[in-house]
């Protein structure tokens, strides 16, 4: 009887045990789990805005690159502004658009992403215009309210970032973009040799790795140089504006215009401003009228990534289908 | 005769070569005076005031005049238009500016001239120190704490539930000796 | 620690039926499991590839980015409704026929959890471990898809707490008819499991406050869990999931796609232990009853959808519209509409065919069709242009189409294992409600304590 009891006993106590070691070891899980969640309570302002940790870095110097002269309470607010009636998708160059050639080039973008995507729009009055779509660097982002693991965030200047070494791959970011946008690596990437002399850095997404996403950047390192992006510099008719809401000037290489009253007298408009993401990017309306081009005249070259033949047997994917 | 004939030609050769002066000598230049605080601070409304004045000095009233500014902006030097503002009874074009652009640079005020007048152009220098940032956007909509106090209210609750039932399954483990007494009788 | 064995001759005639799994392998089972092994083998080797070679070997590219492992995420996550619903609503409401079905409608919530947590992690780039590191260690809790992964575990640990609780009577009873020729694991795993249960009138309350907890937080957080992964999609800006309805209509057609299931099962589960009198026609009836009832919820809700969108055609769903009802998606989602929403109210409906068969008839068109269904929400949602260009195409490869015939029968395994390790059937409810019924002379709580 005895022995049987001193037997219930052990067995009793070494269920405890088992039991503990279980709560002990949830515990710890999910205290790390929650514990990484409250830490965002001290950290992040809650709207998406400021960096997390592998972020923080970055920002601090996003922060530092800012224009000689403006100390910290100044920063930049970049925009840019698109004008349309200087657009013409490049039918007048016989090329395909100079904006999209030059950011594939200087981006070393892998086929078939195109950060500047010139789309075709029809006018409700007849013809088409042409659209140079880029990422919008909202100010309500989506893909920055989304995003499980904090790789995409939104700096003080404007723009939203990527940290591909964070990113999971799982595109809910790509899925939430209402601007489609954002591009993924799904093989791996052909790298050019220049690409491997630098050191990874979320502001120039360069050298490219396998399943994660890639977006415009508005050329921060460009910004950071005095320099515009490719795309405003290559532009032919000098349609693509980059400016500081801040500073509020804008300029296309040939002109300086103040951002705020360019956009208000010209009636400038955002890209599906209905959808509340506030976007940084503003399109004055027209079809290309002052570069010389009719509504009627349909079409552009397709777009071509050159670079990609310097590299032996780089094979890569197609936007959709197979 | 000759002579009366070249005397002529000579006559018209100057009259010609003074017409357009003479024409010119009719458009008179008005006189453009602009004036503004030399200094600001970013954030500062500055008012410029362009002052416009045929040679007589009286005023002109009525006529647009549009101010611009040199400025530098991602090293592309250009010529900024920054407004323009309608001359009043007193010749007065008075335009705010907000000053958002630090250093130093060459406001003008430029008069397109009309049927009567000439053009004329007016310039003055308008150093910017840093003041307070001139941006303001509202940020989105959020209520400040509202996702993670919901979140930790809901999982807290079931979680805390699940903690109580892992007690009660560690209750059922260990019965009164009572009722193992009575369940080994009762076999 | 001996506990009171059978006292009548229901309850040891459904002990021997209930345990006999327990006890001995059949040849057939070996071979299923075999089978499914095999399958679960080759799904990982596919995944191992697809892991070193990327994403590019699947169908998915920019433009559809999420395609057959996200469908088959929501699917299951739909299908691990069932669980709650049949037992938590209907021991609410009292409803004594459940007793026979409720431990497989657990098993199968517990098992489609863990594979639609197995499809998720599939679906990103890189290796799981990196992925649940990242996903633990960085967390944004603004992310709908942090509240998919919280709902997910915390529904997960509430299952198998519920199905843990209402089976420790059970383990109990396997503990005390294991016997001497049973292995030392087996022993030592009742035992250890059944909590010393002797059916003492303290555990017995115990047990009830622990079931009465669970019944009731289950339903909020299944329903809000479904809810949540909803908002995997209502949360972005693309038209034909960009609605409020979302939340319900994921739930109405979770419990409608899980019921299914699990007519399937108890079905199988039936002719294999031979179940006959104890899962009859009524509980396909009533399960067929249920089926019919949400036929009827997912009727009313596509039609809102399709008349409220389709009434005014506005913010581009008009080219949705058109592909879904009449385009390249009609066929599909008309074999949804008539074979997975109106064929089976019309089988349950008709006398003639409210027969076994037919239920089991009408769950496989109702999992078939719910199928469908999140294939078309998932795949037709993603691909709607965005920006003026062609509408894409999306067709799975085999990785992706081998990787999900491992998920399932991953699923379809989880059960089969589970089959072998507890009773399938809620032996101590069905004999207390074949007491109750019969006025018993055992009977319950209350004459226990008279004693």
């Amino acid at each position: 009887m005895d022995e049987k009891k001193n037997l219930e006993k052990w067995r009793a106590s070494r269920r405890r045990l088992l039991m503990l070691m279980g709560a002990a070891g949830a515990t710890a899980l999910t205290a790390q789990f929650t514990g990484s969640l409250l830490s965002k309570v001290s950290g992040a302002s809650g709207n998406g805005k400021v960096g997390t940790d592998a972020a923080g870095v970055e920002t601090a110097s996003a922060a530092a690159e800012e224009a000689p002269g403006s100390a910290s309470k100044r920063l930049r607010r970049w925009g840019m502004i698109i004008d349309l009636r200087y657009c013409d998708g490049c039918q007048s160059q016989g090329t395909p658009p100079k904006c999209t050639t030059a950011c594939i080039e200087g981006r070393f973008l892998p086929q078939p992403m195109e950060w500047i995507e010139v789309y075709e729009h029809e006018l409700p009055g007849g013809g088409t215009q042409f659209l140079p779509t880029i990422c919008m660097e909202c100010q309500n982002p989506p893909c920055v309210n989304v995003c499980p693991v904090g790789a995409t965030w939104s700096t003080p200047e404007g723009l939203v970032l990527i940290d591909q070494r964070r990113c999971i791959g799982c595109r809910m970011c790509m899925a939430a973009c209402p601007y489609e946008r954002r591009f993924f690596t799904w093989g791996e990437p052909p790298v050019p040799a220049q690409s491997l002399f630098v050191e990874y850095s979320p502001e120039h997404q360069i050298p490219m790795r396998r399943g994660v996403v890639y977006k415009c950047d508005f050329c921060p390192e460009m910004a950071r140089a005095g320099r515009l992006t490719f795309c405003a510099q290559a532009c032919p008719q000098h349609a693509i504006y980059y400016g500081d809401l801040e500073e509020d000037l804008a300029t296309n290489g040939q002109d300086v215009v103040q951002f705020s009253r360019f956009i208000a007298a010209e009636n400038a408009y955002r890209y599906k401003e209905e959808l509340g993401t506030r976007p940084r990017v503003y399109y004055i309306p027209g079809h290309g009228e002052l570069a010389g081009r009719n509504p009627e005249q349909t079409g552009r070259m397709p777009t071509e990534w050159n670079w990609q033949q310097t590299l032996q047997g780089s094979k890569t994917w197609k936007r959709s289908g197979r | 005769m000759k002579k009366s004939l070249l005397l002529a030609a000579i006559a018209t050769f100057l009259a010609l070569l003074l017409l357009p002066t003479g024409a010119a000598a009719l458009q008179p230049e008005p006189r453009l005076v602009l004036g503004f605080q030399p200094q600001a601070f970013t954030g500062e409304r500055v008012v410029l005031s362009a002052y416009l004045m045929d040679p007589a000095g009286n005023p002109i009233s009525g006529q647009p005049i549009s101010f611009s500014m040199d400025a530098e902006f991602m090293n592309v030097l250009g010529n900024v238009q920054i407004g323009r503002a309608t001359t009043d009874q007193t010749g007065l074009a008075a335009f705010v500016y907000e000053a958002k652009s630090e250093g130093s640079h060459a406001v003008t005020a430029a008069f397109a001239g009309n049927q009567v007048f000439a053009p004329a152009a007016a310039s003055s220098s308008l150093t910017v120190k840093q003041g307070v940032p001139t941006f303001i956007e509202p940020e989105p909509f959020r209520i400040p704490g509202a996702n993670i106090s919901t979140l930790v209210l809901v999982l807290g609750t079931v979680w805390g539930l699940y903690l109580v039932v892992g007690l009660y399954f560690w209750a059922i483990s260990r019965p009164t000796a009572q009722s193992i007494s009575k369940a080994r009788v009762a076999q | 620690m001996e506990a009171v064995g059978p006292v009548n001759e229901f309850q040891r005639v459904l002990q021997d039926k209930a345990i006999a799994p327990l006890r001995r392998t059949s040849k057939s089972y070996v071979l299923f499991v075999t089978a499914l092994v095999l399958i679960i083998a080759w799904g990982l080797l596919v995944y191992g590839l697809q892991l070193k070679e990327g994403l590019v070997l699947t169908g998915l590219r920019d433009r559809v980015s999420w395609g057959l492992y996200i469908t088959m995420y929501v699917f299951f996550i739909g299908v691990s409704m069932a669980g709650t619903f049949i037992s938590a609503i209907l021991r609410i409401t009292h409803a004594g026929w459940r007793t026979p079905v409720t431990r497989t409608a657990e098993m199968v919530t517990v098992s489609a959890l863990i594979v639609a947590g197995i499809f998720i992690i599939f679906n990103s780039r890189q290796n799981p471990h990196l992925t649940v590191y990242k996903i633990l260690h960085f967390a944004r809790w603004e992310s709908p898809v942090i509240w998919d992964v919280l709902g997910l575990v915390t529904y997960l640990v509430g299952s198998l707490t519920y199905l843990y609780a209402a089976l420790i009577p059970d383990l109990a009873m396997c503990r005390d008819t294991v016997g001497s020729k049973a292995s030392w694991l087996r022993r030592w795993y009742f035992r250890a499991f059944a909590l010393g249960w002797i059916d003492a009138p303290e555990q017995r309350r115990s047990l009830q406050k622990a079931l009465g907890i669970m019944m009731i937080l289950i339903i909020p957080v299944a329903v809000t869990m479904h809810t949540v992964t909803s908002w995997l999609f209502a949360m972005t800006l693309r038209e034909p999931w960009h609605s409020p309805m979302f939340g319900i209509y994921f739930v109405a057609g979770a419990i409608f796609s899980g019921v299914g299931i699990i007519v399937l099962l108890i079905a199988v589960l039936r002719k294999m232990c031979r179940l006959e009198e104890y899962i009859t026609k009524k509980h396909f009836l009533y399960l067929g009853y249920i089926l019919a009832a949400f036929s009827g919820a997912m009727f009313f809700l596509n039609v809102n959808e399709l008349v409220v969108n389709g009434y005014t055609l506005s913010g581009g769903i008009e080219m949705h519209l058109k592909d879904l009802l009449t385009g390249s998606m009609a066929p599909l989602f008309w074999t949804y509409f008539w074979g997975g929403i109106v064929a089976p109210v019309v089988i349950i409906a008709v006398p003639a065919t409210r027969t076994i068969g037919g239920v089991v008839a009408a769950s496989i068109l109702v999992n078939i069709g719910m199928f469908i269904e999140r294939y078309l929400i998932v795949v037709g949602g993603a691909r709607l242009p965005l920006n003026p260009y062609e509408v894409p195409s999306y067709s799975p490869t085999w990785i992706e189409l081998s990787v999900t015939a491992g998920g399932i029968a991953l699923f379809l395994l989880i059960i089969a294992v589970l089959m072998k390790i507890v009773p399938s059937v809620a032996v101590w409810e069905m004999v207390e409600d074949h007491d109750k019924e019969s006025g018993g002379t055992r009977g319950s709580l209350a004459s226990q304590e008279g004693r």
